[in-house]
């Protein structure tokens, strides 16, 4: 569904990817993990188009939808959550009668019905993630990508993310989640790409952190990249 | 656009600056009519004339000042919130939310400067101002559009400098431009070189008081100069050209 | 479409722009050469005998979008533009090389932009425009009398002179103050009312404010501030009387005497000057004004002596 090819990216002098190769098969749950840095959201941001100084290839497979929920999502305060779905959907050219129904559809759909009407500002942060999970969603894009959704989020928060997620999945949708919390990651993904630095990523799948937990992975992975920087 | 502007309306028309804004007009207008009068001796210009033009004057300084706080951090606040990329997402181009922005502190400048005129306008009702419905509508548009200028131009400075660069500038338009032709008239009076390229580069610098002379003359049906209409209307055609450019030139900039 | 609208948007633009090339004037206004001609053809043979505005031309300040400003001068009967030479924006007089006083102005519009501050409608600053026109050619004549010469060079040596600072001391004292805006309220009663015990009431102001003065400061001193004074009053109060005359005839309305309080600087002899101008020409008539400015005399010596 999108492939990246040869990717190179720098920031200054620091080396972001090398000859980054890889690829989003449609469907599926990815997970980008690795510690802070190593250039997940510089990732997201570059198949979303805001950053563009770089080189190589970044293909999609026909013309495909994205939605995109930032990590600290911003809502205009005065909204209530629906308004604020509306918004973007008005921001769209949709017509009102549309976004009447769609918002309502969307605020269900994340389990904010309840809340539909409560101004944005009294939102938890659990609440405000799952609208902008929701307001990623508006125009039914194919490719949903995820900042951090479940940063901050208390356990049942995480919970219910995982929910959400899981039945994204179910509508078919690919979903491109960067996440630091691996236990939640295991929990969601299919598979997905560990980032260490520049020269040290690969690529992993439900099978081997089924085996291998993804701390293990990630500890091992970073070793490896240890060793090799020392050489 | 739309829906960018009628949110960015929301979110700056809060009940409290409009019943602020009603206060200070009125307090002024309340101020002058108990005869806080500039006084020039043997000045043929009708008391009431004269006392109108002069709340004409200050209301139109305080609305250019209104429309500096209003519009001062707008642009700088849209970028640093990061609602920019949202918004591109949904595909409002970054060059047209910068331009809505400005459109829209330009609409809240002129509201709060309608508001300013409540109690003025009571008095020219009350007074029977030598006037009629359509000169003082046709003067309301102008004197609302004299601050959506002042808007505009602070605005635009936003999306190159901080906040309160922009504040002091467009207090510094504000000034310059309500007492612009005497400014002018005085570097001109000077007669050194110095001061007559500084009287030049003043040509561009929106001549408030002449759109204030326009005002008034609207309002007391004795528009003749129009000239002074032209001047008018090209520095609003400049300003939304530069406020459209600037935005154009900005969204290149941050790559959005 | 989008293209079209830009093309439509750059055509609004340039059709503005080449409208207000298009009704630029080419040297001065019509308006503005109206308003001239009108304030030359006032007749104040009544007011001042041998005052004519008209005789002398007017240089009005051209501003140039792209090039340099330049001057038009009009003698009443042609225009011509004056490129070679940096033109003074300012309403004022001046004597060209071969001795012929000349006024210099600034178009109706500029003025209008200019006297703004007093809130003019249109039509009183046009009224005002020609008053002004009518005080500067008034210092031609005083030009003419050789009065005006004498004036600046005295001027100049004031520069360098105690004036200033004794002009200084009493703009910061406020007992002086309080004679001064009583003798100025006392001259607009007399002006008001011509009697006896107006005169008095004035002669009194008169000497408590001249006592203060001798009293207070170095006799030295305050004998060359009165001088001073009284010269620039005899300049810029006949002047300001001829401008309100003129103010008077072309509106239609009486003469107002009023006082704005004490002004700092030299702006106060235009009101003094113009009270006595005034009063003594009810008293006197038109004899006095022949020789005023061919002589050494003082408003005073005319007001003090009437009774």
């Amino acid at each position: 569904m999108i492939k990246i090819k040869n990717l190179n990216k720098r920031f200054g002098d620091k080396v972001i990817f090398q000859n980054l190769n890889l690829e989003f098969e449609a469907g599926k749950v990815f997970a980008l993990i690795g510690p802070n840095g190593a250039g997940k959201t510089t990732l997201m941001r570059m198949i979303l188009g805001w950053e563009k100084d770089y080189e190589g290839e970044i293909v999609f497979n026909g013309d495909i939808r994205l939605g995109y929920s930032p990590e600290t999502p911003y809502f205009p305060e005065i909204l209530t959550g629906r308004q604020v779905l509306s918004y973007f959907m008005e921001v769209r050219g949709m017509k009102k009668a549309a976004y009447e129904t769609e918002s309502l559809r969307l605020m269900d759909e994340v389990g904010l019905d309840i809340k539909k009407d409560t101004l944005v500002k009294n939102y938890s942060k659990g609440m405000r993630q799952r609208l902008g999970v929701a307001q990623a969603l508006i125009g039914n894009p194919d490719v949903i990508l995820l900042d951090e959704p479940s940063a901050g989020l208390d356990f049942f928060g995480q919970q219910e993310m995982q929910g959400l997620i899981g039945k994204l999945k179910e509508q078919g949708k690919t979903v491109i989640l960067n996440s630091h919390l691996l236990y939640d990651v295991e929990k969601v993904a299919d598979c997905g790409y560990l980032f260490i630095n520049a020269h040290t990523f690969r690529h992993f799948n439900k099978s081997e952190f089924e085996k291998e937990s993804l701390a293990d992975m990630f500890i091992n992975t970073a070793k490896g990249a240890k060793y090799e920087s020392l050489n | 656009m739309k829906a960018l502007i009628k949110l960015h309306l929301k979110e700056n028309l809060k009940g409290r600056s409009f019943i602020l804004f009603g206060i200070l007009g009125g307090l002024v207008s309340l101020i002058l009519l108990t005869g806080g009068l500039i006084i020039v001796e043997n000045n043929p210009t009708e008391e009431a004339i004269s006392q109108l033009g002069t709340q004409w004057k200050l209301l139109s300084i305080i609305s250019g000042f209104a429309a500096v706080t209003v519009s001062m951090g707008t642009i700088e606040r849209h970028l640093k919130e990061k609602r920019a990329e949202l918004l591109a997402l949904h595909g409002l181009a970054f060059d047209r939310q910068l331009f809505s922005l400005a459109i829209g502190n330009s609409l809240v400048s002129m509201m709060l400067s309608a508001i300013l005129t409540l109690v003025f306008v009571l008095i020219i009702i009350i007074d029977q101002a030598p006037t009629n419905l359509l000169g003082f509508t046709a003067a309301f548009i102008s004197y609302l559009l004299s601050t959506g200028i002042v808007a505009l131009i602070v605005s635009t400075l936003n999306m190159f400098l901080p906040g309160i660069v922009v504040a002091v500038l467009g207090v510094f338009l504000v000034i310059i431009g309500s007492f612009h032709q005497v400014i002018q008239g005085m570097l001109l009076n000077n007669g050194q070189l110095a001061g007559r390229i500084l009287a030049k580069i003043m040509d561009f610098i929106p001549p408030l008081d002449v759109f204030n002379r326009l005002t008034r003359s609207l309002f007391f049906l004795e528009f003749k100069d129009g000239r002074d209409l032209i001047v008018f209307l090209i520095f609003i055609w400049l300003t939304l050209t530069v406020v459209f450019l600037a935005s154009k030139g900005v969204s290149r900039r941050e790559k959005i | 479409m989008k293209k079209y609208s830009y093309i439509l948007w750059l055509l609004i633009g340039i059709g503005l722009i080449a409208l207000l090339f298009v009704s630029q004037p080419r040297l001065i206004d019509s308006h503005t050469i109206d308003l001239i001609n009108k304030s030359r053809r006032l007749d104040f043979e009544k007011h001042w005998p041998g005052f004519k505005p008209d005789i002398y031309p007017v240089e009005v300040y051209k501003r140039n979008f792209l090039k340099k400003d330049s001057a038009v001068r009009y003698d009443g009967k042609e225009l011509y533009e004056i490129n070679n030479k940096t033109p003074i924006y300012a309403l004022s007089m001046d004597v060209d090389p071969d001795g012929q006083a000349k006024l210099l102005a600034v178009n109706a519009r500029d003025f209008r932009s200019l006297s703004d501050v007093g809130n003019y409608d249109g039509s009183s600053a046009d009224l005002y425009y020609q008053a002004v026109i009518i005080h500067e050619a008034f210092h031609c004549f005083q030009s003419d009398q050789g009065f005006y010469e004498l004036f600046e060079k005295q001027m100049s040596v004031y520069e360098n002179s105690t004036v200033i600072t004794t002009s200084r001391k009493l703009d910061n004292d406020p007992e002086y103050q309080k004679l001064w805006v009583n003798e100025m309220n006392s001259l607009i009663d007399y002006a008001k009312e011509e009697n006896e015990q107006n005169y008095r009431a004035y002669v009194e102001c008169y000497r408590q404010r001249l006592d203060y003065l001798y009293e207070n400061f170095d006799t030295e001193d305050i004998d060359e501030y009165l001088t001073y004074s009284a010269l620039y009053e005899k300049a810029e109060g006949t002047a300001k009387y001829i401008e309100n005359i003129a103010l008077s005839e072309l509106s239609g309305k009486e003469l107002k005497f009023s006082t704005t309080g004490y002004s700092e600087g030299t702006s106060k002899f235009y009101e003094s000057g113009f009270f006595k101008a005034y009063i003594i020409n009810r008293i006197e008539g038109l004899d006095w004004k022949t020789d005023f400015f061919k002589t050494n005399k003082t408003f005073e010596d005319y007001l003090l002596k009437a009774k």
